[in-house]
């Protein structure tokens, strides 16, 4: 048995392997399958480790660019989602080391928050209290998720987010199941921290206004 | 670290595996039975819960709607690029017009280059005109009159005094029969006769010459004195 990236990740369906032949052989047909197929998802997984959406849109068409590079060398040692997840996965590592490198410090004209909280509003036939406070719940998590190193926050968009099976996760990132899982604890424990440190009353001044007055 | 405090410690190292209801069957009774008589690991475990489901609850991001157009053009950009045939292929294509004339040239410029190189490469032969450098050169016959001799006088051998213009300035009988008319045909033989001089350092200057007379007539002379 593999150190690394389990048996069961094996393609096993005839759908994938046909189409994993089919992209082998330069069909357009078959990569635009695979575009239909991947491209929603590894767009949501890099927009929710960029929090970016023109990053993640850049990220996504890059991985596809590998894909189509790197098909020729696929070998069947995991299956086409766990090799294109990897790929994901080590490209918005790539895009961050070059944002620290580069544009850490811009400052976007854009408030991040608020077109955050705009763009994803939900329940809009809701009650508009019920409403806001989802908003504003989804945009703690989701400051909360950013604070969190790239590795914590790698394993919980995989696991939490895209609902990827432990084995899938390992066979993604490369190590085994147990560091998967451990890693998986201590991300959510930080992430418990960094809610607990959001939620946490700020020290303000006392108002110059108060009702005796 | 008190008994329960350590029991809560251990309990807490399951609540993700419990949460991801991963536990064997009994295990994970026990850890039901240990949250429902204590609050803080319940605490704990409810918080857990709760981040999970938070994370999931997160709305999934708008995909833009001209993403898989703008992957699509893009793979076609590549796709085209691929298909481009390389650099060393161009060139190859390029140049291969001009192989055959050009190799042609090359060769022509050989065989040329082989013909005519001898020619150029000619090794430098000493001139007869040139002055010797030697230190000291003897007197030399360079012409002489036209006098006949019978066979008696070519056994004369004569001792000459070259002056430094190559005329005989005296002369003397060493060996051989003559007779006073065979002294009259030599004194008018070398009244006519011309010498190179004697040169020391490239300078002409006076000299004497053993001379047999029988080396006039192939302009050839011996200098035994030379040295």
């Amino acid at each position: 048995m593999p150190l690394f990236g389990p048996m069961i990740t094996r393609p096993s369906e005839e759908g994938e392997l046909a189409l994993i032949a089919d992209l082998q052989s330069g069909e357009e047909e078959a990569f635009n399958r695979l575009i239909a197929q991947y491209a929603p998802s590894i767009y949501r997984v890099a927009y929710r480790l960029l929090n970016d959406p023109a990053d993640a849109s850049d990220t996504a068409q890059e991985v596809f660019l590998r894909v189509f590079r790197g098909i020729g060398r696929f070998q069947n040692h995991c299956s086409l989602k766990t090799w294109i997840y990897r790929i994901t996965v080590n490209a918005v590592s790539n895009q961050n080391r070059w944002w620290h490198r580069h544009r850490a410090q811009e400052i976007s004209l854009e408030a991040q928050d608020n077109v955050w909280v705009s763009r994803h509003v939900v329940g809009k036939g809701r009650d508009p209290f019920e409403s806001v406070l989802s908003q504003e719940t989804q945009e703690l998590v989701q400051k909360a998720l950013l604070r969190l190193p790239e590795s914590a926050r790698t394993v919980l968009v995989l696991r939490e987010m895209e609902g990827l099976s432990y084995e899938e996760v390992a066979a993604i990132l490369h190590v085994s199941l147990g560091t998967v899982k451990s890693r998986l604890a201590r991300a959510r424990q930080a992430l418990k921290v960094e809610l607990e440190a959001l939620l946490a009353p700020v020290q303000e001044p006392l108002p110059a206004w108060s009702p005796a007055d | 670290m008190s008994a329960a405090m350590l029991r809560c410690w251990i309990y807490r190292k399951l609540l993700t595996a419990h949460l991801e209801e991963s536990l064997p069957g009994v295990l994970c009774q026990t850890v039901s039975r240990h949250m429902a008589s204590c609050a803080d690991c319940e605490e704990q475990w409810q918080q857990l819960r709760s981040v999970s489901l938070l994370l999931r609850q997160l709305p999934a991001p708008a995909v833009p709607p001209d993403l898989e157009l703008q992957i699509r053009l893009r793979l076609s950009r590549e796709r085209r690029r691929s298909q481009q045939p390389s650099w060393s292929w161009r060139w190859g294509n390029l140049l291969s017009p001009f192989a055959l004339p050009g190799a042609a040239g090359v060769l022509l410029a050989v065989v040329i280059f082989g013909a005519f190189f001898p020619l150029l490469n000619q090794p430098v032969r000493a001139d007869s005109s040139d002055v010797p450098l030697t230190l000291r050169t003897p007197p030399r016959l360079r012409s002489s009159g036209p006098i006949s001799l019978n066979s008696s006088m070519e056994g004369l051998v004569v001792q000459l005094l070259v002056d430094q213009n190559g005329r005989v300035a005296d002369y003397q009988i060493l060996t051989g029969n003559y007779t006073s008319d065979d002294v009259r045909v030599l004194r008018n033989l070398l009244l006519f006769t011309v010498f190179y001089p004697a040169t020391l350092f490239g300078h002409p200057m006076p000299d004497t010459i053993v001379f047999p007379l029988r080396d006039v007539s192939d302009q050839t002379f011996l200098s035994k004195n030379a040295g």
